[in-house]
């Protein structure tokens, strides 16, 4: 979808500055009623979903153009989609769509990425991560004792984070995995970056390459499933992919599979791992992370100015994210007790690194995740504990500059010490 | 004053009310006797008294209650000021029951408006036993504590709208009265004047209320009422302090579960009711009713609630308290003082210091006060106080009553002592005079910033650009 | 643009973070709902981008908002203050001017449990000032546009009424001291502040200054900048221990609900019937809540989607629905709850009502008590096409309220005919009463199509002929589009009370600095 065919939903918007806040009905506290991290750091209406979706409008009016300053207003933004919760609680609106619709824009028109995002889409070209580390390293984490089934049709996809920065979401899922008698297979080095680094910031052309370059190589490698410990991966493959490249794999997430190898008893939480937690949802797992269900149908005037969609369109309001899955788990934990943040489910707010916003804008970021942390320690909890790779590397560098007493978990990571997996 | 003067008011007013009678002047006489009284029969006099009044330079002071004056009040500050004297105007305008509203003009009286409402199955929230000449209208627009904080929403209540005639001889009707339309045109859509704010993005109304007739002259007023109850109750309560029905005060204005709800000290009470018993140094009032269907009931909890809360808080109710019942303080209310206004009983005069505060606060201000009284030797027992919680409990309405022979010489050289000293001290001490009578005003509006002052005299030279209004009054020594 | 010694001494007051001059940023300040109906009346395609400032400030200090205000009377720069800003009267009328965004000024200042007043500066919303004050056990009112705009620009500046009206009155009436930047840049503190540093009153000495502050409805932000308010509050009827508590997935969250609510849909087949039973209902004081809307609106009430309310009307809710009274009774005790629930069934059955939610006509869940006293029903409004707006707004009693009801219906019938504007069939309307019945006002949300020009064109003219009725059959004047035209249009009928806001416009702006988009200009300018 391009700016054009958001034109009617951006001149609608009422700028009310619902997608400042969490739903309102869920704010408990001032401290912790924000869910846009953009505004909370830049303080512009431009920085909210709203006001970027102004500013989209204005760009497609053509009454401004890509300025410096402008395009630090579109990709100071982690697309977490926040703002589209909050708004959707009344309106007919996704601001986060049209924000991505800019971007894409922004690239067509030879304006955007930014240049830190150029450079790392330049490496994913190269080197298949956009950490500039060596394919063959990508499988280095492997130890010796995870088997690996190369026949298997069921991929670990591990992705760039987990193999080159954090190794023990690796390791820990794939110990977890062979616990649970779960054969899989990897790419190794043929594992190519999922493209969202790439498709977040508007880079559509290259990131629907590597869309389909990669169900061809999973198709030529007869895969049928995909698990995945990065919740990014899991957003783009489920969500995003389909959008773009037809395939039939099934995608299924870590929390998601471990909480069904217990139901099913393959897998025995036997040691206490006595810690007060909380759990951050990821955005890409959580309210990202609706499918988009094909529509066709049409718009009918049901009342004067009323319209309903016949049949019923999905409405994806972030419901329908794996935010369960993983609470499941961590009560299942003996000696694990789970206290909640204020900001959960549907309406967490974002560790502040996605959106190429970690490369582009690390203080920004930095806010972001100390921000988040602030909340995750006002719970008293010993750990905070998430299901991404990526928010685990900005929450541990945020802990790290805070010299917190915190000390941040994987879920794998638990479940890997709970079954005495743990070296 | 001129003879031309005197002549072109006659012609507005007819000759029955004009007078330049030197007994009469003498009796509103202030820092100067009074040139000219005229008694204006109609709105349209009163604009045509102001317009002349401007034409000609001539200071007016709009009074419209008789009797005593306790609180250096509407009296000349100039030369050659005429009094407008609005008493004659006494219609009660319209009653509607239904809409809880009454219409007046400047003379209607407490009990005369008391007993056409009860008629009505009305009744109003009115000062605690004001004198009986005293204008409602005139109450309702210097602000005047009333006794039943639930129904205060806003400091200006009861006031609702009027029909102002400003210093330049405009003529506005504030808040819904201004329209659109005439005020048939607005009964007949089914509007009763009962939103003061406005017209529009001012509140005009406001500028009048607490001006002391020095932005415009009132010619009606609409006033909030409450139906009548069916059954009220009222209890008492006595403490040494007033802290001790902090909690209990806090907790009931909360709930806004009753009516009557203040403090008097013992000289207060013992004055109003005429009693010379031993009375505890504060006893509160409440009183607590119902009305219309399942009255009893509500009663019923009403009190109930009021006694839990009583219970939580070390507060004892009871109907009669030493001597004292609670029917005779119920006597009280509701009603104007008898013919000899109550706090002329004691000692023959009184002087009135009252300010804005906070209930927190009034006991503390008390301690001050008779401080300051005990230092110039003025007696304990003639300081009466009325501490009255306003804005639903928001803020309290605080009044010290000194009694003094005023044919002593040295009691009225004390009286003047405490109310010059220990005003200053309140002042000091963080006591708002938002209502600045007498001696404090100037030191009140030193207080106030600059800006304040500055503001206020620039509104004065909107509605009043000529200054005939009261000149002198508030912080209008000059006019912007 | 600002010329650039004008832009660098605004830059040097606010630091360069917090200023900006880029057109897309400019742009998201020009936006506003509502514009679209002026430009398609323009003849031009609707859209919602009005003037365009030529920067935008955020300050962090009253400091910083004086130094702004004094730069841009020495400049003749125009401003205006915004914090949330939904609606045009956030936005610009004069070419060479800027916005200041509230945003840094956001702090909860002092809250006097007792004494029963808060102090906030602009950016607090109605929900973050709510959550904190429930903690001692009180509330405040919050104005119906929605609980993540601002109290203070409510009880400063802009109208007022709210679901908890009957109950937490009206803004403009709640409102104690204020610390307000007048258009010169001179800084005022209403009341008690100055004699005291405390900020229990904002009148006096002598007459109150609230007078040129705000009136019925506020200068909507042309008259200067507020920066601290004090406003009063009022109990929250739910025991100490009661926490808000919200769970599970939206929009179908669960909420609990304190002990002794309940709510009602009073329903009555005769308007004579409704209004009595609404005098007497508020007059008794048991009510926290009791609202009105259209049959259409109360399926839009409660249900939490576009789809649901639709299936609510079709469902033959309309065919059940006369006039009706939404209550919330609300009780501090079992023995309050149990008179006033009482008192309720006795005055149903007196005007021969029915109660829907208890014949299962409409089934509020436990969220949308929440939802009322966190006033977010208004904007269920927004669901049906993602715009409203309403005409009218006249507030004096609840029989004037009913009469422009009635009124209204043939006159709104009359566009949805044209099909320029949504469907209720004329009937809707809010209605809301304040201070236990004393007052009530009335305006009717009208939907309408943003990015049609025929429909916001018919908006417009169907807004006109409820003007022209306001004005000629004494209905008192419409809330939202306010400003000079306005003014003119009613002022011979209602005493031609813009001679004097003009006056106070000219007196306390001379420069003529502080936008005058909806409120007015003043005479001559000086400069």
């Amino acid at each position: 979808m391009t700016l054009g065919d958001y034109e009617d939903m951006m001149d609608s918007c009422v700028r009310c500055s619902l997608c400042k806040f969490i739903p309102q009905l869920a704010i408990r506290s001032k401290r912790f009623s924000s869910i846009c991290p953009s505004i909370d750091f830049y303080d512009f209406h431009a920085y909210s979903g709203g006001g970027r979706m102004i500013a989209a409008n204005a760009y497609h009016k053509g009454r401004v153009e890509l300025t410096p300053e402008m395009l630090d207003v579109l990709y100071r933004c982690t697309n977490c989609g926040g703002c589209e919760v909050s708004c959707k609680w009344v309106y007919d609106l996704e601001p986060n769509e049209a924000i991505h619709a800019l971007r894409a824009a922004a690239v067509e028109a030879g304006a955007g990425p930014m240049p830190k995002h150029k450079k790392y889409i330049k490496l994913v070209e190269r080197k298949k991560n956009p950490y500039g580390e060596e394919p063959q390293n990508r499988p280095a984490w492997l130890t010796k004792d995870i088997k690996l089934d190369e026949s298997s049709d069921t991929l670990y996809f591990v992705g760039c984070t987990a193999a080159y920065r954090r190794e023990e979401i690796a390791v820990a899922t794939a110990k977890i995995l062979n616990a649970a008698g779960e054969g899989f297979r990897i790419m190794g080095s043929d594992e190519q970056c999922c493209g969202s680094p790439v498709y977040r910031v508007g880079d559509e052309k290259r990131a629907i390459r590597i869309m389909e370059e990669n169900i061809e190589s999973f198709k030529r490698a007869g895969i049928k499933r995909i698990i995945t410990s990065c919740s990014g991966c899991y957003n783009m493959f489920k969500i995003e992919y389909p959008r773009y490249v037809e395939h039939d794999i099934d995608v299924v997430h870590t929390s998601q599979l471990i909480e069904f190898l217990l139901k099913d008893g393959r897998l025995k939480l036997t040691k206490d791992v006595p810690m007060k937690v909380t759990y951050h949802d990821p955005c890409h797992l959580g309210r990202m992370a609706e499918p988009y269900e094909k529509w066709e149908g049409e718009k009918i005037e049901v009342l004067t100015l009323v319209y309903i969609y016949d049949p019923p369109k999905p409405e994806r309001r972030g419901a329908n994210g794996v935010y369960d899955a993983p609470r499941n788990v961590l009560k299942q934990i003996p000696g694990v007790e789970l206290v909640e943040m204020d900001r959960i489910r549907e309406y967490s707010y974002c560790c502040g690194a996605g959106g190429g916003c970690k490369s582009a804008y690390p203080d920004f970021a930095m806010a972001t995740a100390n921000e988040r942390v602030e909340e995750a320690e006002s719970t008293g909890a010993d750990a905070l504990v998430s299901a991404c790779p990526f928010c685990g590397t900005n929450f541990r560098d945020s802990l790290k500059s805070r010299n917190s007493s915190m000390q941040y978990f994987d879920l794998t990571e638990l479940v890997l010490r709970s079954i005495g997996g743990e070296q | 004053m001129t003879e031309g003067m005197k002549s072109a008011m006659t012609d507005i007013v007819g000759i029955d009310n004009v007078s330049d009678d030197w007994l009469m002047l003498v009796e509103y006489s202030g820092e100067y006797v009074p040139s000219l009284i005229v008694w204006p029969r109609t709105a349209d006099d009163v604009a045509k008294i102001v317009r002349l009044a401007n034409k000609n330079r001539l200071s007016l002071l709009p009074i419209s209650s008789g009797g005593p004056k306790l609180r250096d009040v509407a009296s000349p500050r100039v030369p050659n000021t005429i009094i407008v004297n609005l008493s004659r105007m006494n219609k009660i305008l319209r009653v509607d029951s239904q809409n809880k509203v009454v219409m007046i003009e400047p003379g209607v009286t407490y009990g005369v408006l008391i007993d056409v409402l009860k008629k009505n199955g009305l009744r109003i929230s009115m000062p605690f036993l004001p004198a009986v000449s005293k204008s409602v209208l005139s109450a309702c627009l210097d602000r005047e504590p009333t006794t039943m904080p639930r129904f205060h929403w806003d400091s200006s209540d009861p006031l609702l709208c009027t029909e102002t005639v400003f210093g330049t001889g405009d003529v506005l009707r504030t808040g819904a009265a201004a329209g659109p339309g005439s005020l048939e045109e607005q009964w007949a859509s089914g509007q009763a004047q009962k939103n003061p704010q406005g017209p529009s993005q001012f509140d005009p109304f406001r500028i009048v209320q607490g001006s002391q007739g020095t932005i415009g002259i009132v010619t009606w007023i609409s006033m909030k009422c409450e139906l009548l109850p069916d059954v009220h109750r009222i209890y008492l309560a006595g403490a040494s302090s007033l802290d001790s029905f902090l909690d209990f005060n806090y907790a009931i204005l909360r709930r806004r579960l009753v009516d009557e709800h203040f403090m008097l000290n013992g000289v207060n009470l013992s004055a109003a009711l005429g009693t010379t018993m031993s009375l505890p140094n504060w006893i509160l009032v409440l009183g607590i009713s119902g009305h219309g269907i399942i009255a009893e009931e509500e009663l019923e909890y009403r009190t109930a609630d009021v006694a839990d809360i009583a219970k939580g808080t070390g507060v004892e109710l009871v109907d009669a308290l030493g001597g004292i019942k609670g029917t005779s303080v119920q006597s009280l209310l509701g009603r104007p003082s008898d013919a000899i206004y109550w706090k002329l009983q004691p000692k023959g005069q009184c002087q009135e210091i009252f300010f804005t505060t906070t209930l927190d606060r009034c006991q503390e201000f008390y301690e001050s006060f008779k401080d300051t009284a005990s230092e110039v030797g003025f007696p304990l027992d003639q300081i009466g106080a009325y501490i009255q919680p306003i804005v639903q409990g928001t803020n309290a309405h605080c009044g010290f009553d000194l009694y003094y022979n005023h044919r002593d010489d040295s009691a009225v050289e004390k009286m003047m002592l405490l109310s010059a000293k220990g005003q200053q001290r309140l002042l000091s001490e963080g006591a708002y005079f938002s209502r600045p009578y007498g001696a404090i005003t100037d030191a009140v509006y030193e207080r106030a910033a600059p800006g304040t002052v500055r503001a206020m005299r620039q509104v004065k030279s909107i509605f009043d650009p000529s200054n005939i209004l009261n000149p002198g009054a508030l912080c209008f020594k000059e006019v912007l | 643009m600002l010329e650039k010694n004008v832009y660098d001494a605004l830059k040097r007051v606010v630091g360069a973070r917090y200023i900006s001059q880029d057109p897309a940023v400019m742009d998201t300040y020009a936006f506003q709902w509502c514009n679209e109906i002026e430009s398609a009346q323009r003849g031009e395609e609707p859209q919602r981008f009005g003037v365009r400032p030529l920067a935008v400030l955020l300050p962090a200090s009253t400091e910083e908002v004086q130094a702004i205000v004094r730069l841009c009377n020495k400049h003749n720069v125009g401003f205006k203050a915004l914090t949330t800003g939904m609606g045009p009267w956030a936005g610009l009328s004069i070419p060479k001017s800027i916005q200041i965004d509230m945003r840094r000024m956001n702090r909860i200042l002092e809250v006097d449990e007792r004494n029963m007043y808060a102090v906030i500066e602009p950016y607090v919303t109605n929900a973050q000032l709510q959550s904190e004050l429930l903690k001692y056990g009180i509330m405040h009112h919050a104005q119906g546009a929605g609980p993540q705009t601002s109290p203070l620009a409510s009880h400063t500046s802009f109208v007022g009424p709210g679901f908890t009206s009957p109950y937490t009155g009206f803004s403009g009436r709640n409102v104690l001291g204020v610390e307000w930047i007048l258009p010169t840049g001179d800084i005022l503190r209403l009341g008690s502040f100055d004699h005291n540093g405390k900020w229990f009153t904002g009148d006096g000495p002598g007459f109150s200054l609230r007078g040129i502050m705000r009136g019925w409805l506020g200068a909507y932000g042309g008259l200067g900048v507020f920066t601290k308010a004090a406003i009063r509050l009022f109990s929250w009827p739910a025991p100490k221990d009661w926490k808000w508590e919200t769970s599970g997935t939206i929009p179908n969250y669960e909420w609990k609900v304190p002990p002794y609510w309940r709510l009602y849909v009073l329903n009555f087949e005769e308007w004579s019937e409704y209004e009595a039973a609404m005098y007497e209902l508020n007059d008794r004081e048991v009510c926290m809540v009791a609202t009105t809307s259209a049959p259409e609106g109360l399926a839009a009430l409660f249900t939490n989607t576009k789809t649901e309310a639709i299936e609510a009307i079709f469902a033959g809710l309309l065919a059940r629905t006369r006039n009706y009274i939404v209550v919330l009774v609300a009780a501090h005790t079992e023995r309050e709850f149990e008179f006033r629930k009482k008192l309720v069934k006795l005055i149903l059955e007196k005007y021969r009502g029915n109660d829907l939610i208890e014949e299962g006509v409409i089934a509020p869940r436990p969220m949308h008590y929440g939802e009322t006293v966190r006033n977010m029903l208004g904007q269920h409004a927004f669901r049906f096409s993602n715009c409203f707006q309403s005409t009218h707004g006249g507030m004096d009693t609840i029989a004037m309220a009913v009469r422009l009801a009635q009124l209204n219906q043939p006159v709104k019938q009359k566009y949805i005919e044209k099909g320029v504007i949504g469907d209720d069939r004329g009937l809707g309307v809010w209605i809301t009463s304040y201070e236990s019945g004393h007052m009530a006002h009335m305006e009717t949300p009208t939907v309408y199509d943003p990015t049609s020009t025929k429909s916001c064109l018919g908006y417009a003219a169907y807004q006109d002929e409820c003007n022209q009725m306001d004005l000629d059959q004494a209905l008192g004047m419409p809330f939202f589009i306010v400003g000079d035209e306005v003014h003119k249009f009613y002022a011979e009928r209602t005493m031609n009370y813009p001679d004097w806001l003009r006056r106070i416009k000219t007196t306390f702006d001379p420069n003529g600095v502080s936008d005058p988009s909806h409120y007015v200009k003043g005479e001559k300018r000086q400069k």
